[in-house]
């Protein structure tokens, strides 16, 4: 038996940024976290993932897929690999990550905060896009 | 399958009813009684819906041995029980389980809600109970049948069938603000067809449900569509995302324009239709499971096929009830392009291909297609004896069948899941 429990693993799902906060198709990206964390909150639990602009880990420990990836860049990491799993076939055109050996301080670290984005207007849509930030709402604390 | 029209049934109603729904009013004290917002009345107090066309909401019915094979671990090895499993944790975590409570306000919100838009408003809610009853049976019968094959993927269609009966349920109770509620409960009866007592007929609706499940003891006669299980998953990915971009539009138009908020309905709706694109998701899954789905040119086809039957079905629809979408202040071609838009690029992700529906040909045709078709409604209207109407009708067929033939051979957008293309290509795709 061991003394202590194994460290915890995380898994992420990597993107450009303006995939994750500037595409009206992935706003439900903002419903689904909002839901997710209600959804914690009413469970008493703590909340396993977050979003981490530019994670320092990608260019230091994942070269090869750090340079898959266009910059600005955006990490949705979590312990539950279950559900990660499920983000992946909801997003698709994301890289998934194993980060296995990394501390949740090392998971987290963030990198350069995002810029901010140029939010066309579309002419078909009914509603304007979400506040632009709604993503910082999910970066660690 | 049995889908054959209950004998009893048959014999206790008058034949008037064969073709449409059938809509219990109560007796309470109505703002409006049925009648007097011109729907047909079969006797007093049971109203008579609209006739059955191409274009509502259906039910449906599928190969289910078929469907067994390809959950089957044994026979299927293209199953990823990873991502099932996934989905799986996903619906079991129930998010909306305390979602659908009503409060005090619908009742007196519906009794404001009067004239032509209380007609459309009812035909709305009618309309969306069915098809939420429509997915609820379906994925029902999934469930029981796929129990055995794979318990994993039934448990799934299980609980999608809870978030359909639930939905069904919240949109009949919203029919009682109205003075009606659609008798729903027969339906199971038709299709088991006295073969399997298993559930005594009656679909089993938890909680607050089971009430008006028991009480529609009424007739609700519709015939059953069969589809083999291809079109089935193809179609149903379609309408859940499709459904989850209606939902969420309207929620967000809503939410900034309270004053158009003039039933609380709406407000469930983010919530509400996260199922729905969850729903969409787990289709996603089932299509990979089967990637003669999503490779090659037969496949091509059919995706292509299926989202114009889709696009096409809810742009008439829709139009065709532009009242309804002004009534909440909403521009109902506008909306319907967004939602259309957005629904081809959430199934872009998936489908090995989609029609341009970004070109401007696509829409300049679409809305020529509406224009016909509301032609066709104005022909059924009018006084014309039948054999002239079916005669004035046929060249305004004719036009629509070669304005969809010729949607249907624009140039479509090559797509598809990163996970079905080789390494070298995943990055082009994404990231």
């Amino acid at each position: 038996m061991p003394r202590f429990p194994p460290p915890q693993e995380w898994v992420a799902l990597v993107a450009n940024a303006e995939f994750f906060c500037n595409d009206v198709q992935n706003e439900s990206l903002a419903e689904q976290l909002r839901e997710k964390a209600r959804y914690f909150r009413e469970q008493g639990k703590e909340q396993d993932f977050f979003l981490v602009p530019n994670p320092k880990w990608l260019d230091a420990k994942y070269p090869a897929q750090g340079k898959q990836v266009r910059r600005p860049c955006l990490a949705l990491v979590s312990t539950d690999t279950t559900w990660i799993t499920f983000m992946k076939l909801r997003l698709d055109r994301v890289l998934k990550i194993e980060l296995v050996g990394l501390t949740t301080e090392e998971v987290l670290e963030a990198g350069e905060a995002l810029p901010e984005f140029k939010r066309p207007e579309i002419k078909t849509s009914p509603y304007p896009w979400y506040s632009a930030g709604w993503w910082e709402k999910f970066y660690p604390n | 399958m049995q889908t054959a029209r209950p004998v009893a049934a048959k014999a206790a109603r008058p034949t008037v009813i064969s073709r449409g729904r059938v809509v219990r009013a109560r007796a309470a004290a109505a703002a409006e009684s049925p009648e007097d917002m011109g729907f047909k009345t079969m006797r007093d107090g049971v109203k008579v819906a609209a006739d059955e066309t191409l274009l509502t909401p259906r039910f449906y019915t599928t190969d289910f041995d078929e469907m067994e094979q390809i959950f089957s671990q044994q026979i299927n090895p293209n199953l990823n029980m990873a991502e099932l499993d996934a989905m799986l944790a996903e619906f079991r975590n129930d998010y909306n389980q305390r979602h659908f409570v009503r409060n005090e306000t619908f009742k007196a919100a519906a009794e404001n809600i009067t004239g032509p838009t209380r007609k459309i408003f009812i035909e709305f809610l009618e309309r969306s109970c069915t098809a939420e009853f429509s997915g609820f049976l379906l994925y029902k019968e999934l469930g029981r049948r796929l129990k055995d094959c794979n318990p994993c993927v039934a448990e799934i269609f299980m609980l999608l069938s809870r978030d359909e009966a639930r939905h069904a349920g919240f949109l009949n109770k919203a029919l009682s603000d109205f003075n009606l509620a659609l008798d729903l409960g027969f339906l199971t009866k038709n299709r088991r067809g006295g073969s399997d007592s298993s559930s005594g007929g009656w679909p089993r609706l938890a909680g607050v449900h089971g009430s008006w499940a028991a009480r529609g003891l009424g007739l609700c006669r519709r015939k059953y569509t069969f589809f083999k299980p291809k079109f089935i998953i193809y179609a149903t990915y379609l309408s859940e995302k499709i459904g989850y971009w209606r939902y969420i539009c309207i929620y967000r138009h809503l939410q900034r324009n309270p004053d158009s908020q003039i039933y609380p309905l709406f407000e469930y709706f983010e919530n509400w239709c996260q199922d729905e694109n969850r729903h969409g998701d787990f289709l996603a899954a089932v299509l990979k499971a089967k990637p003669d789905l999503l490779e090659g040119t037969v496949a091509k086809l059919w995706s292509r096929f299926f989202c114009l039957s889709v696009y096409i079905t809810m742009y008439l629809n829709d139009n065709q009830r532009s009242a309804f979408y002004e009534s909440i202040g909403m521009n109902t071609k506008l909306f319907n392009q967004h939602v259309i838009i957005e629904t081809n690029k959430s199934t872009e992700r998936l489908f090995p291909a989609v029609p341009d529906v970004e070109s401007p040909e696509f829409f300049m045709r679409m809305d020529r297609l509406v224009e016909y078709n509301s032609k066709l409604v104005a022909l059924g209207k009018s006084d014309l004896p039948a054999p002239l109407q079916s005669l004035a009708r046929l060249p305004i067929i004719e036009r629509m069948v070669a304005e969809i033939f010729q949607i249907f051979i624009m140039k479509p957008k090559d797509c598809g899941s990163v996970d079905m293309l080789p390494a070298a290509e995943q990055a082009q795709v994404m990231y």
